[in-house]
């Protein structure tokens, strides 16, 4: 409301007084703004001038917060800036007007002498986050069209941003993507700021750094990169900033703008670097020396450099007991094979090599594929493509239609098909297993490169049977075993063999037996774990230690216990998994 | 868009014509094959062979549950086989001959079983006939060899109630002989094998007809038939048993199934089967009461001897079994009654192979034992030599048979049952 009659009264005004456009050539108004046109712009020392010049910009927009006042009785002049819709009203006037025109203290403010604006930001203002000495108005601006409010001081060359952000976001909710059952549900937001702070209140070291700047020539996107100092290695995180610094772009919508731009190889379908919406995860990454690039914007964070197999795990297969996260992703493995393979090995096999099919399975077939009109390969492409669609629409439909497509899918793909004589049960079965293959592969990013291939390998069975499905696994192997992302080869610890690395491959090793990081990401810190810390049952000599100890901190509170008693047994041990 | 794209395209476009241009010529739909389970060959007039191939009607094979819904009453149009059958020349030439009559190409990859009729075998050499299945690709070297002593067709035509086609009723039969080891399951690689080994001369099983005397005496007794049965005449079986024994290229005679069971103490090919003993009757078990051992291991050594220029054959077979049935009053527990139950068994084993010897060594003169290919191994220079007249050594070639034989479990039963 308030911002209208504001709007309005400038408005008017403006137009009353024709003066600036005509003085100054340089006058922005009806223009498209330059940001170098605004690095050069310095901050004058009539507020008027400030005023008018930064009026001429964002003067047209209804959000606009304009708000000229005298500071306490004095003299001065101020002028704030802002925009209401991505400020709060009330800390505006609780935190910045109320101090400066209200308060007592003001009285004098211009007869102290001395430097207005320092005894402003330093004495009177008491928003929490306050940015002195900005001098030109590209600063200013994009601090307001961040949500920031831009005051000006009659008289002074410099303006003060005031951080009162404040705008409709969505609440930290339930992962959707990447389900656990056991583990952290949390999930990241579209807002920059939360996504930082689920990582840093999982992480709370020193050594995280997260690194900010603005990409985008006309969203200005907040994009931070966030490493581990210490663990991550200097030359991978220089490559990812000098990747993302040569960015030069109009928007950044996704992260996949990002990813696209400083990815390795551009014209490879495998995902060379992974995104998540789990903190949990990103932390991982974070200790295992890995980079995170977080985008304004979207509840995805990018981590890189990965491998195939890091594609292939779930955050959730080290919450899990060993064992059966070993199975899992064993069981994961399969997936990936079957999700890739399986309709071009059905169709390779019916067409061409009937004498590996054993006999009563090959009558069984014959006998389902009496009566169809089609190949196998049509049969097969019609139903995958089938089935594709009916996955893409099933994401796509509104919610409360999405009901009736799984019903339809259900019932024209099952059993119309089939009893119509188009498809063969058994194409239906194929088609099915490879389906819930492909939703086996914890990457949506890997499971959308493995559909896709799948079809080139259709083509390749039908023509040339096993040979062809053979050669197009061969070619996408040698292909993956060239591919890099940021130097990390992408079959990792397994086309340059890491033995050490496989305890986090295919199996998943117990957490007391991993006791590097990958070798491939952190070279200069390897050590994660301390090397002796496999339960045994204890001798003796362990028995009187941590009775001592017991009996030492008893007393205390439980989280204070728990804290010293580790530091009282193990001693220099906690260092190892500190960093 | 610079190289690399141009060359990706490029690459494209090739991948894409030369598949498109090149691929699928000899691609053949599952639906679209006449699969043949079993071959059979018959000899014909002048010189000619008859083949018939058991073709297997899918539809009718599985179909009936699928969807007609268990129903079974399909009738005679959807039959779960059909044999078609065709004079020719040589095997190659029936088979081609074949495709005037039948609409599927005919696809023999999964074909498990060769027949070859008695006569055949007796009267055409064996490597003409075999020939055609060790040179065709699609032939796998498991089938089985059998050769028919009764009429073919009659084979061919016997489906079962478990099984619906003689050709799966075979190899089903087949896989039960480790339970009586009284016919040798001889794979086509192994019947190629021992054929064209030097010195050695191949065996192969023997297939009839024989009548089902439960159900003959049945049908007598109900007077009449009941129209809707199967086509299989009732009362007639088809059984797998005894060993055809050819000498060089043809179908010498037969060995019969205790015989057939001395040939494979030999070759140490026993996986199984009963055996009976006669019980000691000095501890009141009466005359013709028998103890069963059930066969459980069998090894065999085969080691000839050049003693002064005399060469002479000592088969080492060691045996263990199971006691399975026993109708001796014999207490198990007893000493000593273990180790004449081992030396009645080793016995028993004595009369088989001897009768197996008897009748291949003596009466056809077929070495199916390996006995030569044994000389050629541990002599070679002598081999080059006698393997001329081989067939005359192996004729009065001495063969001594050594027999370990062990009872590896008696069971926890120790005593027979006895009426008190």
């Amino acid at each position: 409301m308030g911002v209208n009659i504001f709007t309005r009264l400038f408005r008017k005004r403006a137009a009353k007084k024709p003066g600036p456009a005509i003085d100054r050539p340089d006058s922005p108004k009806g223009k498209v703004i330059k940001d170098e046109a605004l690095k050069s712009k310095k901050i004058s020392k009539g507020l008027k001038e400030n005023r008018v010049y930064l009026e001429d910009i964002l003067g047209q927009n209804v959000d606009i917060v304009s708000r000229e006042f005298r500071l306490g009785t004095g003299n001065k002049y101020a002028w704030l800036v802002c925009l209401d819709s991505l400020t709060n009203d009330a800390h505006i006037s609780e935190n910045i007007l109320k101090p400066l025109m209200l308060e007592n203290l003001m009285a004098g403010i211009d007869r102290l002498g001395g430097d207005v604006i320092e005894i402003i930001e330093k004495s009177i203002l008491t928003a929490a986050e306050v940015r002195s000495k900005v001098y030109n108005m590209y600063d200013v601006t994009s601090s307001v069209l961040y949500g920031s409010a831009a005051l000006f001081v009659d008289g002074y060359e410099e303006a003060l941003i005031i951080n009162l952000k404040d705008w409709p976001q969505r609440a930290v909710e339930k992962a959707d993507v990447e389900v656990v059952v056991r583990g952290p549900k949390e999930s990241f937001t579209e807002t920059i700021g939360v996504n930082t702070s689920l990582v840093r209140r999982r992480l709370r070291s020193p050594n995280l750094v997260i690194e900010g700047f603005n990409l985008g020539r006309e969203t200005n996107t907040a994009v931070t990169i966030a490493y581990l100092k210490g663990v991550v290695s200097p030359e991978l995180l220089q490559e990812v900033k000098s990747r993302v610094n040569r960015i030069d772009i109009d928007g950044i919508l996704e992260g996949n703008y990002i990813e696209e731009l400083i990815q390795d190889d551009p014209y490879t379908p495998f995902p060379q670097i992974g995104f998540s919406e789990r903190p949990d995860r990103v932390v991982s990454a974070l200790l295992q020396g890995r980079v995170c690039i977080f985008t304004d914007g979207t509840p995805m964070v990018l981590y890189l450099p990965i491998s195939l197999g890091d594609l292939l795990q779930s955050p959730e297969d080290y919450y899990a007991r060993y064992h059966v996260a070993t199975a899992i992703r064993l069981l994961r493995f399969l997936g990936l094979a079957i999700s890739l393979l399986l309709p071009s090995f059905y169709i390779a096999v019916i067409t061409f090599h009937q004498e590996m099919i054993p006999t009563q399975l090959l009558i069984s077939i014959a006998a389902s594929r009496e009566g169809v009109p089609f190949p196998a390969v049509l049969e097969a492409l019609i139903m995958e493509l089938t089935f594709e669609a009916l996955r893409e629409a099933g994401i796509r439909l509104p919610r409360a239609v999405g009901q009736a497509v799984s019903i339809v899918g259900a019932l024209v793909i099952g059993q119309s098909a089939v009893q119509a004589g188009i498809v063969s049960p058994l194409m239906v079965i194929v088609v099915a297993i490879t389906g819930i293959a492909s939703f086996m592969i914890p990457s949506y990013n890997l499971a959308m490169a493995m559909r896709l291939i799948r079809f080139p390998l259709m083509l390749l069975a039908a023509t040339l049977g096993l040979f062809g499905v053979m050669t197009g696994v061969l070619a996408m192997l040698i292909h993956m075993a060239g591919l890099r992302s940021f130097g990390v080869p992408y079959l990792a610890p397994l086309a340059p063999l890491k033995i050490s690395d496989l305890k986090d491959f295919m199996v998943r090793a117990p957490w007391w037996a991993m006791h590097k990081r990958p070798t491939e990401l952190a070279r200069r810190n390897e050590r994660r774990i301390a090397p002796d810390l496999k339960p045994h049952t204890p001798s003796e000599g362990d028995v009187q230690e941590s009775n001592l100890s017991l009996k030492e901190f008893g007393g205390l509170d439980a989280g204070k216990t728990s804290a010293d008693g580790r530091s009282g047994t193990k001693g220099g041990g906690v260092g190892g998994d500190g960093t | 868009m610079g190289m690399g794209l141009k060359v990706l395209i490029l690459s494209m476009l090739i991948i894409a014509a030369s598949l498109t241009q090149t691929g699928c010529w000899d691609h053949q739909e599952a639906e679209g094959l006449g699969i043949v389970l079993a071959t059979a060959l018959d000899q014909a007039p002048e010189g000619r062979v008859r083949l018939t191939a058991q073709i297997i009607s899918p539809k009718g094979l599985v179909g009936g549950g699928q969807v007609g819904g268990g129903g079974g009453a399909v009738g005679g149009a959807s039959s779960p086989y059909r044999n078609v059958s065709v004079e020719g020349s040589t095997i190659f030439d029936c088979i081609r001959l074949l495709s005037l009559e039948s609409p599927r190409q005919l696809f023999f990859a999964h074909n498990q079983t060769i027949l070859i009729s008695e006569e055949l075998a007796r009267n055409r050499g064996i490597e003409e006939i075999i020939d055609f299945f060790d040179r065709n690709p699609q032939i796998r070297r498991s089938n089985w060899v059998l050769i028919a002593q009764s009429d073919i067709s009659s084979i061919m035509e016997l489906p079962g109630d478990i099984t619906s086609t003689p050709s799966q009723r075979i190899p089903a039969i087949i896989s039960e002989q480790w339970l009586s080891s009284y016919y040798p399951d001889i794979q086509l690689g192994d019947f190629l094998e021992a054929l064209e080994t030097e010195g050695s001369d191949a065996f192969a099983m023997g297939i009839q007809v024989v009548f089902n005397e439960s159900e003959v005496r049945d049908k007598l007794a109900k007077g009449s038939s009941n129209g809707d049965q199967r086509q299989e005449p009732v009362g007639v079986l088809i059984k797998v048993g005894s060993t055809a024994v050819f000498n060089g290229n043809k179908l010498a005679g037969w060995l019969n199934e205790k015989e057939s069971r001395g040939l494979l103490w030999v070759t140490g090919k026993v996986k199984g089967g009963v055996i009976t003993v006669p019980c000691r009757t000095e501890n009141g078990s009466r005359e013709g009461q028998r103890l069963s051992l059930e066969i459980l291991r069998n090894e065999s050594k085969i080691e000839p001897e050049l003693i002064d220029g005399e060469l002479s054959v000592t088969v080492k077979i060691k045996a263990s079994t199971n006691i399975q049935e026993s109708e001796c009053m014999e207490e198990l527990d007893k000493p000593g009654a273990i180790s004449s139950i081992e030396e009645a068994l080793a016995g028993a084993i004595q009369l088989e192979v001897e009768a197996a010897l008897a009748k291949a060594q003596q009466e056809y003169g077929s070495d199916i034992f390996g006995f030569g290919p044994a000389v050629h191994r541990k002599y070679p220079g002598v081999w080059k030599e006698i393997k001329a007249d081989w067939q005359e050594t192996y004729h009065d070639l001495p063969v001594y048979v050594e027999i370990d034989t062990r009872i590896a479990r008696t069971g926890l039963v120790t005593k027979p049952v006895q009426v008190q």
